[in-house]
């Protein structure tokens, strides 16, 4: 697999509600753009959540996250329940198994609010670490991803896209939760056999990989990497 | 809920069929109370989301349920259709512990809701019979 830059580009477009900019990347893409860029959204979704929640003493605050996340995504018609978007957060954080026999579409739908919801409590620098660490990491499945993802840190960052990232409060860290400072990202292995997992998931052209399809044992810890300020 | 379910399970099935019937009533009556006018969904997912962050804890009903016995109560039954019996129950008497409990509402008031239930409950089962 090879997450490249338009890859990341993608993810940052859906979150942030760029929906030209989203299209111009994902309206045509080939089925193996679509497998990297959707493994990427879901290795995102997965350490956002990390960075967001420490551990299984977080339950109650999942739960409320999911509410909110719910209410702002419409209630009824957020397109998951609110078990799935509480189990998928709690695998996150190792409060709960990764759920099985996930219903394909809601899958998607959950990880996609909760992320936009998760990444507008976040500073622009912690999103970008966020995209960057989850692609490093999906890349080092691939040397020669790896490398060309090496060589691409010469070029310039991309332009600052703030004003198209919720303009609510961004998350900054209290006194207590700079104490976070672990950012565990949960080693990705994918099936082998792509058509195993290869099933219609379609959001907006986009289908995300089910959970349960991702080996999701930890493979150690990153250490979150102190931003430029 | 501990002695709950001790008391439940050395219950005949009349008697069950009594507490579910009073449990509905005390609930029904609870959550009107609680959710006076016209809740929106949004009202009650964040109550839901609340009381078992906060008061029943996560492995009380499950939040589908309890939102749909919540809205079920309050002009809403059709979400009750596709609800078994025993998780309508489940999910009543974990909001209805978790209105009580929102603002330690006193023992007597609780005592109050629950003798109303009973008597309605009653007569509800008494014209049951007769039927």
């Amino acid at each position: 697999m090879n997450v490249a830059a338009d890859h990341v580009a993608a993810v940052r477009a859906l979150v942030t509600g760029d929906d030209d900019a989203f299209d111009r990347l994902a309206s045509d893409a080939e089925p193996e753009w679509l497998y990297a860029f959707s493994s990427l959204v879901t290795a995102v979704f997965f350490a956002g959540t990390q960075f967001r929640f420490v551990n299984a003493e977080s339950r109650p605050d999942i739960i409320r996250f999911v509410a909110r996340s719910r209410i702002r995504h419409g209630g009824d018609e957020a397109g998951f329940s609110p078990s799935l978007g509480e189990a998928l957060m709690g695998a996150a954080v190792g409060i709960n198994p990764v759920p099985s026999e996930l219903d394909e579409a809601e899958n998607s739908a959950a990880q996609v609010a909760l992320l936009k919801d998760l990444a507008g409590e976040l500073s622009f620098q912690d999103f970008e670490l966020l995209l960057a660490t989850a692609r490093s990491e999906l890349n080092k499945m691939d040397p020669q991803a790896h490398a060309e993802e090496e060589g691409a840190r010469q070029d310039p960052a991309p332009a600052r896209a703030s004003s198209t990232l919720s303009p609510r409060m961004y998350w900054r860290p209290s006194s207590a939760s700079k104490r976070r400072v672990k950012l565990r990202l949960p080693g990705l292995t994918f099936w082998r056999d792509r058509s195993e997992t290869f099933r219609p998931n379609w959001i907006r052209g986009v289908r995300l990989p089910l959970v349960a399809d991702l080996d999701l044992r930890p493979r150690g810890v990153l250490r979150r990497a102190r931003c430029p300020q | 809920m501990d002695t709950f379910r001790r008391l439940h399970k050395s219950q005949d099935a009349d008697a069950r069929r009594a507490v579910t019937a009073v449990l509905t009533f005390a609930f029904t009556k609870a959550a009107e109370k609680r959710f006076s006018g016209h809740p929106s969904p949004e009202d009650v997912i964040d109550f839901v989301a609340d009381a078992r962050a906060r008061v029943v804890g996560p492995n009380g009903a499950p939040t589908e349920d309890a939102e749909k016995v919540i809205r079920g109560a309050l002009n809403e039954e059709h979400l009750l259709a596709t609800m078994e019996p025993r998780a309508i129950a489940a999910a009543q008497m974990s909001m209805l512990f978790a209105i009580t409990h929102e603002n330690e509402r006193a023992p007597e008031q609780v005592d109050g809701l629950l003798a109303w239930a009973s008597g309605e409950a009653e007569a509800y089962l008494r014209g049951r019979a007769a039927r």
